[in-house]
């Protein structure tokens, strides 16, 4: 018997078994079919008939249900209408999953590059500092400093200082200048009532000279053109004033009487010219024959450098020639813009050590490299987990993703992991920046840096980074194929090769600049080291001796009297100090007359700086001739086309004067390193020495000699006791290099810490990967070490690589920039083994340490991995 | 018979007619459109629901479910003003288009069509 209900039950279930019918569509439904049977049923027809009839009239079920359920759909829009803004909350969110998912890698990448851009930040800091010099000046687009430069040939050179005629000839004959301002740096004692001070920033100069330089008046006139006035710095005020207006007080620079008429503020470290005090310059006698100014020239707007530098030129030609007989091309006159001052090279005697332009373009290098290195950290990360995204990919493009929009996704992601990091670059730029300061002996500030190109720049070069790092991992993720990469089994291999290249070249670089750090540091310990030709150690220095003026002979004989002295000498100049430079004419006629170094000793002197003669003798007392004899090295008898021998027979000229050599010294390094020993005449004894010399007896008591020294010196000068050892003054001409050193190795260890960070990453990766290898080799019997080594051997190897690559790259560049120096160090062999094991040793550190912990790993647990 | 597209484009129209006389449910819609077009529209009777259902989502009609005297229970539905509007609407197009064909092909005789 049919049964109505049962046959609508089940006729119910079936309509439920497909999802497109929702519970009110069945009911409206059924409830139809009801209506429509009662229909039937009236019309006589049977209700088995009645319920087939009616369903049937009701159609295909299965269409109905995909009509009704089109009805609720959404409408999906397949194509790429949506475009990528759309997305981008989903990519931000994706990322941020990725970045929160995946910790430590995370924090690799943005540590890296953090550290990375921290470090450029740095360097552009430094390098932005450095060629500010001088720009601040108002003026300074049209101010120039003269340079003075020799060219013979067997002498060539460039000096800034210039003789005093210089600025008179020059404004008075050339109308292209609109001012000549001399300067002169000295270093007087200052005194006001008990208050007295040597003043190592004094500085001499002309009216004109704030033409020049746009130095901040805070108070008074500067106002130069009037003999014995004095302006001085808000520091140096409150030093001798204290809160006393100082403005028309009266200071004593050593006999000479200043009126201060204007106070100064703190002069911009960014200047080639530093001074704590500006006294007026006046010069009534002038000469071309001592070079003892810097001459500064204003030009009128305008004017054409090239044709003022001739005019100069021919100038100087006559004058010279008109007063001294001099050959013209001594001088060759060089306009120098005052903003090239600072990194300008190759002028032998500054203000201020100058920079080194060519540290700047090395540093800008050593930024782009770190860069790099941070991004290679972030490449090799990204492609090596990109099995991990690969799915995503998959998906992404199986629901329509184009490649581009993937890529675009990746990029997006880098740039924003480059974004955070450069948030914590500034932070860490604004931490180190003191440090910076310290090693590099500059004093940038923040605020200087703050500027909207500098904003733009940081922005610019984050982005890039973030382009840098992300491009290729892009360019990888977005090219893999949804029917590969969503079977379970894919692996990809094939980026592998690159991802080894990229830490090939991380540790060439790395190896590379620790070697060349050592580089550095050898040949600064090498020109420490080098003999000197004389004895530097126990050399006691006592400084402004020619403030003792007569007394100084009396001077001399109470310290010799001193127990620990063993000898006193004196003398104008000391190793490493300013010595005079002129012309120099032999007594044999053909000669020509040659440019020297020289400068006035004491007695003892040579004895005392063990300096080695190689024929004659020198100065004695029993010799009452000796005030109009001179002692030279073996370069100026060379010059002169004598031998040792030979020099001993012949004279100096200098006007009317004839100073008879009576020895010639083996040639010893007066000057720094960096140059050849030069030309040199050590005159006998002048009243004005600078330096009395003291030997003192290491064994003795040190403290005690100085207290003894400087009880002496209390009874004989005014001024406080400025004394220094010869051989720390002589440590100190090797500022740059140490300055390099440290630079340059700081950041050396940034890119090895970067490295190693990078390869910490790949380690981990690599063992996460290998877990399951791990462990059926250890089931197998495989030892500890064993596994060790086989996770370590291929990152090793890459290591080893990089080093090979690392040696003669090094070595090259190494070698170019000894041969800057005259006195140079041979490159270590050593070094490079050295630096090769100490960069294997960290890599071995930093893998072994992920490796060790998967080979001791229980193979229950890592077989169940993955 | 007509075409399948003819039928899907005058459906919509057909039904918000049907509910502008007043509320009906699904099958009692069904037998007045059997009854007015006397035969010449022919669905299978489900696929009167999805319409329906498209026609209560653009908002042109809403439903409610009513329980009959016989205790059945039966969604009724009705037009909207938004049903109201689209009716006349289409009711203005059919009217123009018949008119354009009614002036391309005269007064339609009885014997045309046999």
């Amino acid at each position: 018997m049919f049964d109505l209900e049962k046959a609508i039950k089940e006729w119910k279930r079936s309509l439920r078994k497909n999802r497109g019918y929702e519970d009110g569509d069945i009911e409206e439904l059924e409830s139809h079919l009801r209506d429509r049977m009662d229909d039937l049923i009236n019309a006589e027809i049977s209700e088995k008939n009645a319920f087939e009839t009616a369903s049937e009239e009701i159609g295909n079920i299965d269409s109905v249900a995909s009509e009704l359920h089109k009805t609720r759909a959404k409408k999906i829009h397949w194509e790429q209408s949506s475009g990528v803004m759309a997305l981008l909350p989903n990519y931000v969110k994706i990322a941020w999953r990725n970045f929160t998912l995946k910790k430590s890698y995370s924090i690799i990448n943005v540590l890296g590059l953090s550290v990375g851009l921290a470090a450029c930040l740095l360097i552009a800091m430094y390098v932005q500092y450095e060629s500010s010099y001088d720009k601040f000046h108002e003026n300074s687009d049209r101010s120039y400093r003269v340079l003075r430069e020799f060219d013979l040939p067997d002498l060539k050179g460039t000096i800034s200082y210039t003789p005093s005629s210089l600025a008179v000839a020059a404004s008075e004959n050339l109308p292209g200048v609109q001012k000549a301002v001399r300067v002169q740096v000295i270093s007087p004692v200052v005194a006001f009532g008990v208050h007295e001070f040597v003043e190592p920033d004094f500085l001499l100069a002309e009216e004109g000279f704030f033409d020049i330089f746009s130095f901040e008046v805070l108070k008074g006139t500067p106002n130069l053109d009037q003999p014995n006035t004095i302006l001085i710095t808000e520091n140096s005020a409150s030093k001798y004033f204290g809160d006393e207006d100082p403005i028309g007080k009266t200071l004593s620079i050593g006999n000479t009487e200043m009126e201060v008429t204007g106070v100064l503020a703190t002069p911009r470290s960014n200047s080639h010219i530093y001074f704590d005090f500006i006294a007026s310059l006046n010069i009534s006698r002038t000469s071309w024959g001592q070079n003892n100014y810097q001459t500064y020239l204003l030009l009128h707007p305008d004017q054409q450098i090239d044709s003022i530098t001739e005019e100069l030129k021919n100038l100087i030609a006559s004058q010279i020639g008109s007063n001294t007989g001099l050959e013209g091309d001594l001088f060759i006159p060089h306009l120098q813009p005052i903003s090239d001052i600072h990194l300008g090279q190759g002028v032998s005697v500054e203000i201020e050590s100058v920079g080194n332009i060519q540290y700047l373009y090395l540093f800008t290098g050593l930024a782009i490299f770190i860069l790099i290195l941070a991004s290679i950290n972030y490449m090799n990360l990204a492609t090596a987990r990109s099995m991990e995204r690969a799915r995503e990919v998959g998906l992404r493009k199986t629901i329509g993703g184009s490649r581009t929009q993937i890529a675009f996704q990746f990029l997006g992601e880098s740039a924003l992991i480059a974004l955070i990091a450069a948030l914590f670059a500034l932070l860490i730029s604004y931490t180190a920046l003191p440090f910076l300061n310290n090693i590099a002996g500059t004093s940038i500030a923040i605020s200087d840096f703050v500027s909207l190109e500098n904003i733009v720049l940081i922005i610019l070069v984050t982005l890039l980074t973030g382009l840098l790092s992300g491009g290729y991992p892009a360019l990888i993720l977005s090219h893999f194929q949804p029917s590969r990469v969503l079977k379970s089994a894919f692996k990809s291999e094939e980026n592998s090769f690159l991802r080894k290249g990229l830490i090939v070249f991380q540790f060439t670089i790395s190896i590379a600049l620790l070697a060349g750090t050592a580089i550095i540091y050898n040949q600064i310990q090498h020109m420490k080291s080098t003999s000197l030709g004389f004895n530097p150690d126990n050399i006691l220095l006592v400084k402004e001796a020619n403030f003792l003026g007569n007394d100084l002979n009396i001077f001399m004989n109470e310290i010799k009297q001193i127990s620990g002295v063993e000898s006193v000498s004196s003398g104008f100049s000391v190793p490493g100090s300013f010595f005079i430079n002129s012309m120099w004419q032999p007594d044999s006629p053909n000669s020509e007359a040659h440019n020297m170094d020289y400068s006035f000793i004491n007695f003892n002197y040579i004895e005392t700086l063990e300096l080695e003669v190689l024929a004659g003798r020198v100065f004695s007392e029993s010799f009452e001739s000796d005030s109009f004899a001179v002692v030279i090295n073996e370069a100026a008898a060379k010059d002169f086309g004598w031998t040792p021998e030979e020099a001993i027979q012949h004279k100096l000229l200098r006007g009317s004067n004839e100073y008879q050599i009576i020895g010639v010294l083996k040639d010893f390094n007066y000057r720094s390193l960096h140059s050849e020993v030069y030309s040199l005449a050590l005159f006998g004894p002048r009243r004005q020495q600078r330096y009395v010399t003291l030997k003192v007896n290491p064994e003795t008591n040190l403290p005690q000699v100085i207290t003894n020294v400087q009880e002496k010196w209390e009874q004989f000068s005014s001024i406080p006791l400025d004394y220094s050892f010869l051989a720390d003054d002589l440590q100190n001409q090797y500022e740059a290099e140490d300055k390099l050193v440290r630079v340059f190795g700081s950041f050396a260890g940034l890119a090895i810490f970067i490295g190693i960070l990078g390869l910490f990453g790949l380690a981990s990766f690599t063992v996460a990967k290998r877990t399951k290898e791990i462990g059926i080799r250890k089931v197998l019997g495989a030892s500890t070490p064993q596994i060790v080594s086989i996770v370590s051997i291929d990152l090793l190897k890459l290591v080893g690589i990089g080093f090979l690559i690392a040696t003669p790259t090094a070595w090259f560049f190494m070698n170019e920039w000894l041969k800057n120096y005259a006195y140079k160090t041979d490159i270590n062999w050593w070094i490079f083994p050295t630096t090769g094991i100490l960069a294997l040793f960290l890599a071995l550190a930093t893998v072994s340490g992920k490796a060790i912990r998967a080979a001791q790993m229980n193979p229950v647990k890592s077989l169940k991995s993955e | 018979m007509l075409s399948k597209e003819l039928m899907a484009a005058s459906t919509r129209p057909l039904i918000l007619t049907i509910l502008k006389r007043g509320e009906s449910y699904g099958y009692q819609i069904i037998q007045d459109v059997k009854h007015l077009s006397g035969g010449t529209l022919e669905w299978s009777d489900g696929m009167l629901y999805p319409v329906l259902h498209k026609l209560q989502k653009d908002g042109c009609i809403q439903s409610k479910w009513v329980v009959s005297n016989e205790g059945r229970r039966r969604k009724y539905y009705s037009i909207t003003e938004i049903g109201l509007e689209e009716l006349q609407t289409a009711k203005e197009q059919w009217l123009s288009i018949h008119e354009v064909f009614a002036k391309i092909w005269g007064p339609t005789p009885q014997w045309a069509t046999d």
